[in-house]
């Protein structure tokens, strides 16, 4: 049986490497087509389109955490910052995991962010009790906890300007817990 | 004075790499699969236990049978890292699948096996070079200059050779980091933008870079199509392409997957060029392993 799959394969291999070269291309202008309709980074997934436009690296993930008030925290996910470290590392083996395991994915949420990912990650955001360190004075909505409806998330990315020799930084991606599925 | 080649500890190395075709294919491909395996921090651990175990099968086969279910076995565990990581694998992962699958086919075919890769690599780099040619054409942020300006401006590009003309420049580079990075950790709403201390010609040396870099890979995709009548002059324009970029940034893994699909390219009439290859892939893979780099690049 196998014999006969490795005599099949070898009798047709110029036409399955020109097969493979076709599903290359495909894949390739798929990721293309992605990296210009949403917001796919052009250095992942395929498209080789790295050396063309910014890096993950120049992406930071911001959370938006309405209170009861009205007012805001904001809480900086990616890079992550020294106050949550700070906060993982006493939150014991199962909280500390679980905050680390958020950090993760607002480091994979830069690559490509889109509903897909950003709706169970919110979830996920809406079980954790912020402390005061991070979210100040601000009221949980949900008493101990933020409600899906009250958390934003928000992919920012740096981009350097030639011309003007400057950065700027723009929203690539914002998503409210509750919002419909695109 | 005796030829580099045929001096006594390489000519055993240039014999074996310019005549056995495949079989050092089988073992570039193998010690780029290792440190691919080894260095990347997203591949899971019961694939990193177990490939480099089948990569020395691999090496060491020599009936076809073996060499292609080998073969499909590691492009299995590639492809699956593919699969699963979709949208977050980097292009290399890839790159390095398709080449897997390419020699995986080649295998099967027996004799034929030389002719199947020379023309399934030809295929693959005139594609992914035509494609991330056109998506640099369709891009107005490199087409500004802007992506290599910024690559300057922060160290990332000849931080030592500019260095060497604007003595502040180290300190420059770490004032322009620390601005993007204050920029990016500053809460949303509080400021839009920073500026950059940028020298006027490290602004022009970053158009004349930018454009640079364009006509080089036109004048690759040229060679590797017309590769018939250029001939060896098609391989060294590939290594020297797989030069300029290593001198911009530190991508050895994937420019050691550019070196083999030129390697593989090879025909008889060409197979001077092999040892070269070899040396290049020897070399990029030797610097990610010790995560080296040489300092006049910075």
């Amino acid at each position: 049986m196998l014999d006969k799959i490795i005599n099949w394969v070898g009798k047709r291999a110029f036409g399955l490497v020109t097969v493979l070269a076709l599903i290359v291309a495909g894949n390739v202008i798929w990721q293309i087509y992605l990296h210009k309709t949403t917001p796919l980074l052009a250095w992942k997934g395929g498209g080789f389109g790295m050396y063309t436009e910014p890096h993950a690296e120049d992406r930071g993930v911001w959370l938006r955490l309405t209170g009861a008030s009205g007012a805001e925290a904001l809480v900086q996910l990616w890079p992550e910052t020294a106050a949550f470290a700070s906060w993982r590392d006493t939150a014991g083996v199962r909280g500390g995991a679980y905050l680390n395991g958020l950090t993760r994915s607002a480091e994979r949420l830069r690559f490509y962010p889109r509903d897909r990912v950003g709706d169970p990650f919110i979830s996920r955001l809406s079980r954790v009790r912020w402390p005061q360190t991070l979210i100040n004075t601000v009221t949980p909505s949900d008493g101990n906890v933020f409600a899906p409806s009250t958390i934003s998330l928000e992919v920012y990315e740096n981009r350097y300007n030639q011309t003007e020799a400057t950065v700027a930084r723009s929203l690539v991606y914002q998503r409210t817990g509750g919002e419909t599925g695109q | 004075m005796i030829p580099f080649r045929e001096r006594p500890l390489i000519q055993p190395v240039a014999r074996f790499v310019s005549d056995e075709h495949i079989r050092t294919l089988l073992i570039l491909f193998s010690a780029i699969v290792f440190v691919f395996f080894t260095t990347k921090d997203y591949i899971p651990f019961a694939a990193r236990l177990v490939v480099p175990f089948l990569l020395i099968l691999l090496m060491t086969a020599v009936q076809v049978k073996q060499r292609v279910v080998l073969l499909f076995c590691i492009v299995l565990g590639l492809g699956l890292n593919v699969w699963a990581n979709y949208y977050v694998i980097a292009n290399h992962g890839f790159m390095i699948t398709y080449i897997g699958i390419a020699l995986m086919i080649a295998c099967a075919s027996g004799a034929q096996a030389s002719s199947v890769i020379a023309r399934a690599a030809v295929l693959l780099i005139s594609i992914l070079m035509g494609l991330a040619l056109i998506q640099k054409l369709v891009s107005p942020h490199y087409m500004s200059g802007a992506l290599v300006g910024g690559y300057l401006a922060n160290g990332y590009m000849f931080k030592t050779l500019i260095s060497l003309f604007y003595s502040n420049w180290p300190e420059v580079v770490q004032q322009n980091l620390m601005a993007q990075k204050a920029l990016l950790s500053l809460p949303p709403g509080q400021g839009s933008g920073v500026p950059l201390t940028i020298p006027p010609f490290v602004q022009l040396l970053a158009i004349v870079l930018t454009y640079a870099a364009l006509f080089s890979q036109v004048a690759i995709e040229a060679c590797v199509l017309l590769r018939s009548r250029m001939g060896i002059w098609t391989h060294y324009a590939v290594l020297l392409f797989v030069l300029i970029i290593y001198s911009t940034r530190n991508e050895n893994v994937f420019l050691s997957m550019n070196l083999i699909l030129g390697y593989a390219m090879t025909d008889e009439h060409t197979k001077k060029a092999r040892l070269w290859y070899v040396i290049g892939i020897a070399y990029l893979l030797i610097m990610e392993m010790m995560g080296l780099r040489p300092g006049i690049f910075g």
